[in-house]
Formats: structure tokens, sequence, C-alpha cells
């Protein structure tokens, strides 16, 4: 044979096998399924490893006294939902192999996330590494690990649950819609989750990667739906790293931080609303003081005030709360409801007080006179 | 090396293998959902109810899909049962404007709104319920958290045809948070709108308690559209219902045999009557209730229905429409007593003779006077009493009806307005002509009829003959009562039959109810009915009760079969069959009446605490009215006052008269007043 024909009948011989090679690889990747449910076994066993059963406080009156948590270091550290089953000084961590563990130190904790860092004593632990985590959007397909309703016991796995997720959003987009004070971004499940002791319990992928914690039973105060959530780890991974270093330091309640210390008020702008009568009164303008910015701006009695600076407000109080959060000095935007139309204004006030009376001199943004007392 | 390459190559290949099904379907989950985003909007409310029952309204944003390019947009009734004052429809970019409710489909649980949209909206693809299969994936999407997201719930389809016939069942989570958004198939193409949907409770808020349960429903998005012309133009769709109940408790193993028809209602005018037998609907044979039902209750009023019915032994076709509500049938008065047919005249000479014209009623208007013979009503020729007022009946109040009638030889025409029944009860009345003729001949006195015997053998179920046949009694009140017994009831029954009575003159029949049914009757009280039975041509019974505690259940039985026994003895004018309660007597009657309804048209209490206390569906052939005299102070007056405003509710007649104080029985005029009324019993 010449050498290029030995070439050829080698390149020939290497192409058959190539193309033997994809054939076999084409040939399972149709039969997949088989291997695709081992691959969901193994995420599963893998997860399971790393949740952990709490016990603690509780027992009584519809609180139940366990919870769930998972390992995020293989000597011990485990994050947990931060709630009255650790506040006692008998926390009991039981591990996937059927471990207990009666020395429980609480490390500490972030109320704003409702999260708590434990600590165990033990060595090459399977744990979750908070730096490699993954994260999802609407659709994605999850597992929820956790020992809702305490049903494992001892070495008994970690319930598993199937869902997907349903939207990734803020819980309060409005105001005291949920009562927690993480207003963060969550993954809303579909999957049932909001089940006593599922709270702590981790979210993950079909490939078992870490996408969050599941949030404490949670209630949409108006309603009264219960909501299935997850905190995503972004959201906490800092924190718990933090509480771990010993270098955690707790952030005041962010919201009512972002509170002016001169804020915007109904009074300022002219506008007087009906009498607030009802528990959710629509706000609807009742007089406009002439001279105001909101006389100046157009607003007449019935109009019906429905958004300040894009935050729905449904009631008189709804009003009120937001103008709270608005600086005196910032323009603010008013979204009015006249008839069948939608109006959008933004109205400032200029000069830090109100004009005494009404009749005589025209206040506010158009006026180049100063009432008494007011800013030039 | 190529070896090496090749190897690299089917390492390669080998994981690529490993993205699967799941990831596959997660991402068609998420395309299809992508798919259709564009036309789900969120929607949100201010003012309105706050609470709803004893649920708090909550305020959380709804979720809707656009329907229409210009602007109309579909969503649950759920989201506006509190009635809001304002409502804003946010279009995916975050654009708000205020929409208009336009209409609603109350069987359907949906809304459809209107918005001045900026451009044309993309309205999306409904599935086809042909293609809508048990076990296909279906994702349901909602705009309640987020107006930038929507958020998803992925389940599959549980069933068709669900909720009688409306609604596409998912266990998808549905709740609130997507109530009125779309439920998509893989293709992105809408099965349905999601509406909270129970199979019993018609509330716009039932259904809600299995949020989230694993069941869920969706109105087929092909249906939503075939309705949209009509609501758009501002129509309300509700449930259209025909006017007819069927015998039997159990709509899924009884067959549907009608046990009513309601009068005046759209089956009564089909032709649809009691005892009518439904074969088929719209020409689908059916044999049980549960089928007819599913018929019904996917249509809406103003729709028809085709009923295949089977009356006696011949079948024939009806159209009926469906109305929106069934109103309660008002009795149409014209304001004339008919003579009373003597002997068997009734049915010979065509016509009815007009005996009495009320005063002010449209008879009178129209210039009616007694001795008119009335021929035809509506056209058709009415041969007795009993045809002119069942023809009368048929019609409503208001309606002008065509009548011809005949006065001293020649026919003449009017169309009249029949009114209601004014309740009032004329001061005199004349003698109808068969009384007439009967008080100037000579008194049959007491005669049995034929076939029975004259020893005074009493048989069983034959009146004992108290006194000899053929004397003329002297005085009415001497006459001892004739015992009625029936076999395997215990109850004692005095009959008292006038001396006047003959078979030529048709008598009416008076039932004595007095007291708990042990008492015996103040001897007062029968002076004055044997009077009256003389005079009006009567026949009293007095049944007793079997207890001695008083009226009891079974008693109700032996009335039936007393009416029925006397009316086999006697000729008995049916239209004159009244139950005279006194006092308890009077609350037993209450109730017993509502299953004597074929025998009894009059419903007289003495200081009764209650006239009537059963469910009675009027009926046009058979008339009810209601006569009470009461002691202003008698302890039950509150009650019975309570009773006769919800009889007029409901358009019974009722005439009411005051007793003297402590007065316990009509005596005098208050009597005169009560013959009267029984007199008039047969008005029309």
């Amino acid at each position: 044979m010449s050498r290029i024909d030995r070439v050829k009948s080698r390149s020939m011989s290497a192409l058959q096998i190539v193309a033997a090679a994809c054939t076999v690889a084409g040939i399972l990747s149709t039969a997949a399924p088989p291997s695709q449910a081992a691959d969901l076994i193994e995420t599963v066993r893998s997860t399971q490893s790393k949740v952990v059963k709490i016990h603690g406080a509780g027992g009584y009156r519809g609180l139940e006294a366990y919870q769930s948590g998972f390992l995020f270091s293989a000597d011990g550290y485990i994050v947990t939902a931060w709630s009255y089953v650790l506040d006692t000084d008998y926390i009991t961590v039981t591990l996937d192999d059927g471990r207990k563990f009666e020395e429980v130190k609480l490390v500490g904790a972030d109320p704003r996330l409702e999260l708590a860092v434990l600590k165990i004593e033990a060595t090459d632990l399977p744990h979750f590494d908070l730096a490699q985590s993954a994260t999802a959007d609407a659709g994605t397909r999850v597992l929820a690990l956790s020992n809702m309703f305490g049903v494992a016991v001892g070495d008994e796995d970690a319930t598993v649950q199937h869902g997907i997720v349903s939207v990734v959003t803020r819980l309060n987009a409005r105001r005291g819609v949920f009562a927690t004070p993480y207003d963060g971004p969550v993954y809303v499940l579909d999957a049932i989750t909001n089940n006593p002791g599922a709270a702590g319990g981790v979210l993950v992928d079909y490939q078992g990667r870490l996408l969050g914690m599941l949030g404490k039973e949670l209630r949409h105060q108006q309603t009264n739906l219960w909501l299935n959530f997850a905190i995503p780890t972004a959201e906490f991974r800092t924190t718990a790293d933090e509480i771990r270093a010993g270098k955690f330091v707790r952030r005041t309640m962010e919201e009512q931080k972002n509170k002016p210390a001169r804020p915007m008020t109904l009074d300022l702008l002219g506008i007087v609303l009906v009498p607030d009568v009802l528990d959710r009164t629509p706000a609807y303008i009742d007089a406009v003081r002439p001279g105001s910015p909101a006389a100046a701006a157009g607003f007449k009695p019935d109009d019906l005030v429905i958004f300040i600076n894009d935050r729905i407000t449904q009631s008189c109080r709804a009003v009120r709360n937001e103008l709270e959060f608005a600086h005196q000095v910032d323009p603010v935007k008013i979204t009015l409801v006249r008839g069948t139309d939608l109006v959008e204004t933004s109205l400032k006030v200029i000069g830090a007080t109100p004009s005494p009376t009404p009749a005589a001199t025209p206040a506010g943004a158009a006026s180049p006179k100063t009432p008494a007392g007011g800013k030039p | 090396m190529k070896l090496r390459l090749a190897s690299l190559l089917f390492v390669a290949a080998w994981a690529t293998a490993a993205p699967a099904q799941d990831s596959r379907e997660d991402a068609a989950f998420k395309a299809a959902a992508a798919a259709v985003a564009p036309s789900v909007v969120s929607i949100e409310t201010i003012g309105g109810l706050e609470t709803l029952g004893e649920v708090l309204v909550g305020t959380a944003p709804a979720s809707g899909l656009v329907v229409g390019a210009d602007g109309y947009v579909i969503s649950s009734t759920f989201n506006f049962a509190h009635q809001p004052a304002s409502i804003i429809v946010t279009l995916p970019g975050n654009r708000r404007f205020a929409a208009k409710l336009v209409a609603r489909d109350d069987t359907r649980k949906l809304v459809l709104l209107k918005i001045d949209a900026p451009e044309k909206l993309p309205v999306p693809t409904p599935t086809p319920e042909k293609e809508t299969a048990v076990g296909q994936w279906s994702i349901a999407v909602g705009r309640a958290f987020d107006p930038e997201k929507p958020n998803i719930s992925i389940g599959v389809v549980s069933a068709v045809n669900r909720i009688w016939g409306k609604a596409i069942q998912t266990d998808a989570k549905i709740s609130p948070a997507n109530y009125g958004g779309p439920l998509v198939d893989l293709r992105g193409r809408v099965y349905g709108v999601l509406v909270p949907l129970s199979p019993n409770e018609k509330e716009d808020v039932s259904g809600v308690e299995w949020y989230d349960s694993g069941i869920g429903f969706a109105i087929p998005l092909e249906h939503v559209m075939r309705m949209l012309p009509r609501m758009q133009k501002g129509e309300n769709l509700k449930a259209g219902v025909v006017g007819v109940r069927f015998q039997g408790a159990n709509v899924y193993a009884d067959p549907p045999l009608v046990a009513q028809v309601r009068a005046n209602s759209p089956a009564y005018k089909a032709g649809l009557r009691k005892g009518d037998l439904v074969v088929a609907v719209d020409g689908k044979p059916v044999e049980l209730q549960v089928q007819v039902m599913e018929q019904l209750q996917r249509r809406y009023s103003g729709e028809k229905i085709r009923f295949g019915i089977r009356q006696g032994s011949s079948t024939k076709d009806v159209e009926i429409d469906l109305v929106e509500k069934l109103d309660p049938y008002k009795r149409p008065f014209l304001g004339l007593l008919p003579e009373r047919p003597a002997g068997d005249a009734g049915g010979v000479v065509p016509g009815v003779v007009v005996r009495y014209v009320y005063e002010k009623s449209p008879a009178e208007g129209k210039g009616l006077k007694p001795g008119d013979r009335i021929m035809k009503v509506r056209g058709t020729a009415v041969n007795d009493r009993d045809a002119l007022m069942l023809a009368v009946a048929e019609s409503e109040p208001g309606k002008p009806i065509a009548v011809e009638f005949q006065r001293d030889g020649k026919t003449e025409k009017f169309d009249i307005e029949p009114a209601t029944d004014p309740e009032t009860i004329p001061t005199s009345l004349p003698k109808t002509k068969a009384e007439a003729t009967a008080a100037t001949d000579k008194p049959a006195a007491g005669k049995p009829e034929d076939g029975k015997p004259e020893d005074g053998k009493p048989e069983d179920g034959k009146p004992e003959d108290g006194k000899p046949s053929g004397d003329k009694p002297e005085n009415e009140a001497s006459e001892a009562p004739r015992k009625l017994k029936i076999v395997e009831f215990d109850n004692e029954c005095d009959v008292y039959v006038p001396s006047t009575y003959s078979d030529d003159m048709p008598h009416g029949l008076v039932v004595l109810l007095y007291r708990n049914g042990r008492t015996a009757v103040d001897k007062a009280i029968v002076k004055r009915w044997q009077e009256a039975c003389r005079d009006d041509g009567l026949i009293l019974l007095v049944p007793r009760a079997a207890e001695d505690a008083g009226w009891t259940p079974p008693d109700l039985e032996f009335l039936k079969k007393a009416i029925d026994r006397t009316a086999e003895q006697y000729r008995i004018d049916a239209r004159r069959v009244v139950v005279h309660g006194v006092e308890t007597g009077g609350q037993f009657a209450a109730r017993a009446v509502g299953r004597m309804t074929d025998r009894v048209r009059g419903v007289a209490a003495v200081n009764s605490p209650a006239l009537l206390l059963a469910a009675v569906e009027p009926d046009p052939a058979e008339s009810l009215s209601f006569y009470s005299a009461s002691d202003p102070k008698f302890p039950g007056r509150k009650g019975l006052t309570a009773n006769v405003e919800q009889l007029r509710t409901r358009f019974l007649p009722v005439v009411t008269r005051d007793l003297k104080d402590g007065a316990d029985y009509p005596i005098d005029e208050p009597f005169a007043e009560l013959r009267r009324w029984i007199d008039s019993l047969d008005r029309i």
C-alpha cells in the first residue's frame, strides 16, 4: 500500500470510529430518559445529604417545634430561617445520616432576611458552596427539600417536592402587604412549600445547584392567600458569610430609614381629601385650596388620587402613608382618575411653610411674591 | 492524532446528550408563557365594597386577557365582585389606562372591560376545543405580582366539559394570582380564561375556597370569542330558565318527568304541562334529568331550546325560549261572576252567562252586563265556566285579550285588559240562576243518590242516614248530621247536607277544621253554617282529629279522602271547595293545603296564626284565594300579618277582616261577608 493509501485507510478507519461514536452518542441521547431519571435521583441524593432537620422551641398552640436548614461549610455551619424555634438553649440538629447534635450554637441572625446561622461541631460534612449557586427565572423546574410537617425523623431523608418558579419579583412592591421586613426579590414558587417546618429548607435546580432558602409561612395581608416563596442565594450569601466570620453588622430597617425628615403633606399640596370614614376610603379630592400647587395644576374636587410616585394608593390612608416617603422639596408625581381619563401631573411645592391665608396671597410655584416667612 | 480527534468528538457528542427532556420542557413552558404574555394585562381597582359576606376584599392586582385589538379585555368577575369605583388596566410596558366595565357573563363568571388602546393590542389564538385533550400540559399565566413579569403555574388538563359543560379543569395552581388570566397550551395558544367556579354555588366568589388545591377551571376562549359580539354591545349574559320542575329528588337517576310548569312561563306557553316526559333535547335522546339540566345550564337567557316530549301517548316537539327570570304568576281579573250551570246544562248550551259584574272592574268598564253570554275568548270558543276561567287565567294583567259575547241575540266583541285581583268582596250578590230555580222548586229533601241503601244500614264509607228520607224538615237546625267513616282511619266526620240539596245544583264544600279537632264545635256556629248551607248551596264537613293531642299528619290523608268521598256522594262544585280553619285548625290547614291544591280553591281562617305555610306553585287552572278574620288582639296576630304580607308578595289574593274585640268567630255581617267570599270563589 502506498503512503497516501495508508493515510487514507487510517483516516477512513478514524472517520469510521468517529461516525460510530457519533451514532452511539446519538442513540444514547435519544435513549436519554433512563439516564435522565438516574441524574435526578443523583441530584436528590446529593442534595438531601446537605439538608438538616432542626428541633427547638415550640410545640403548642399550632407553633411547630421544628424547621429545616442546610450546611454551607464542611465543618458544620448551617443556614436556617430565623424564627421562634431557635429561641431556646436546646436546639438539636439531625443530619441526613441520622447523627444528632445537641451542642448547637446560634452564631448570629439577620432579622431583615429572617435568616440565622447555626454551628455544629463536625468535619467533612457534605455542604453547599454558596459561591457556586445558580439563578432561576419563571418556568425553571426546581426541587424543594425540607422537613415539612416534621415527617422525617432520625436518619430519614428530607422531603422532596417538585415545581417551577412562578415568577421572580419583589414582595413589597405594595407597602405593607406582606408581614415581612424583607423587601428584596424572591422566587415565588409553583409548589406548596408554605408548610410548617419547611422554612430554612433548600431550593435547587434539577442539576442540584442551590437557588435559595425556603421562606417562612407568609400570608398576603389583604387577600389572605398563602405565599410559597424562597429567598435567592444572592440575597443572603454575603450575610451568611459575614455572620460566619463574625463580621455581621445589623442593618436597620431600610424602609424606615428612607423616610425623609421633612415629608410632603396634603396641606402643602393644597389637597383636601374626603372624610376618611371607611376602612379603605377611596382618595377622592374634596376641595382644592385656591392658589395652591394642586390648584395651579388644575386638580378639581371629585378627582380620584390613585398613584403617588407610581405607587398605587387605594385609600386616603395609603395616600398619606405614601407621601411620608416623599421629600418636601422633591416634585411628587400624582396620577388621578378624572371621569374616564388618567391624568399624570408632577407637583412641586416651593417654600418651606405653607402660605397663611389662601384668599389674598397666591402661594405656590407660579408666584414671584413670597408669603411672610417663606423662602424668597 | 485522528484517533484523538475522534475520541474528542465522541466525548463532545456524549456530553451534549445530557440536556434532555427536562430542559426542553422548561424551555417550552417559558416559550409558551412568553408567547401569550403580551396579551396578559394587570388590573387594579379602587374603592367599592370592603367585605363580601364575611370575606375581606383583597386589593391585590388581578389579571386580564386581551380579547379585542381595540382595547377589549376579559377578566374574572371575582376581581370585580366588590363593585369598584375605578378600574385601572396596566398593559405590558407599564402603560396605565382607565377602564370601563362593559358587560358581564354571570354564568361563566366573566367580565368584559374596555380601554382606549394606544395601538392595536395582540389578541391570542384560542386552542380549538376539539384539540383540547385531557393530559396535555397546561400553563396558567397571571400578572398579579409584578406588572413586568407574568407569574406562571404548570399543570395538565384534568377534564373537559366540567361545571355543566362550561369549563376546562386543570390541576395547575389557580388562585386570585391568576384569575382572569389565560390557561395556555405548549404552543402558546389559549385553552381558556381562568375563573373560580363551583358546581353548585353561584356567587361571584364561589369556588375561591378551592384555590391552589389542584382543581381549577378555565372557560374555553373559543366560547368567549363567540359571545364577544354580544358582550361588546353591553349585553349582560345571564343564565336562562324555562319554568319547569321535574319529579323526584335524584337528578342523576330520575327521568325528566314534569312535576310542575310555572304559570305563564316559556315552558307553559310552549305547551308543556304536568305529567309530560321529556324524551329528547335538541334532537338528542335523554333519559335522565341531569342530561336535560346539562343542556339548560350551558345556555343563556335569550336563547332557545327544543324539547321532544311525550304527552300521554303522543310525542311532539316544542321550542322554548329561555328567560332571565320567571315572573310570579298574577292571576288576571276581568271582574265578573259566571252563572253556575244547573243540572247537566253545562256544556250543552255553549258560552258562559254573566251573573254579576264587579264595580270598577275592567268588565264594568267595557259595559259587560249580567245576562251577557260570553262565547269566545282569545279566539277560542268557551263552552263552560271552566274553559272561560282557564282562557282568562292564561292571559296576563295589562295585556288586552279579545272577548266575543252575545246580548239580546246579537254578537258583540271588544278587547279587554285584565287587571289583578282587587281583593274585595261585593256587598251583595244575586243568587245564581240555578240557586234561584232550586229555591222556587220543591226541595228534594235529602235524596240520596241512586244505588245507596235507604234502610239506614250503614255500609263502609257511606254516610249513615240520620233521618227517614222523604220528609221535609221544619227547622234546618234540628237536622242531625250524617256521619262519614272511612276504612283504615280512626277519624270521625260529620256531614251537614242541607235539606235543599239537589243533584241539579252542584254544592260548594266547606271543610271546617275547628280548633284542635277534638273540641266540640260551638252549636251556634253549626247553626249559622247550616243556614248558610241551605241558602248558599253548600255542604259542610266537620272532621275530627284522630289523636287526642290534636291534628297530626295522618289527618291530612283523611281530609283528602273525605273530600273525595263526599264528591262521590254529592255533586260538588269544584270551584267552591273551601278549607275553613279556626285557631289551631287554621294552622293545620295552612300546611295541609299545600298537598291539596288540586282539590281546594279557598282557605278561610279565623284567628289563625297563618294562612299558608307551604310552598304552592300557582297553576292557572287551579285558583287559590284566602280569607282571614281575626281579632286584632289575638296572640297570633303578628305572625298572621307577616304571613299575609308574604302571600301578597306572591300575588295570592287575600281578604282580611278585623273581628270586634274578643270575638272568636264572625257573626252577623262578617259572617255574611265570609259567605259572599265563598260565593265569589269562581270569579273571573
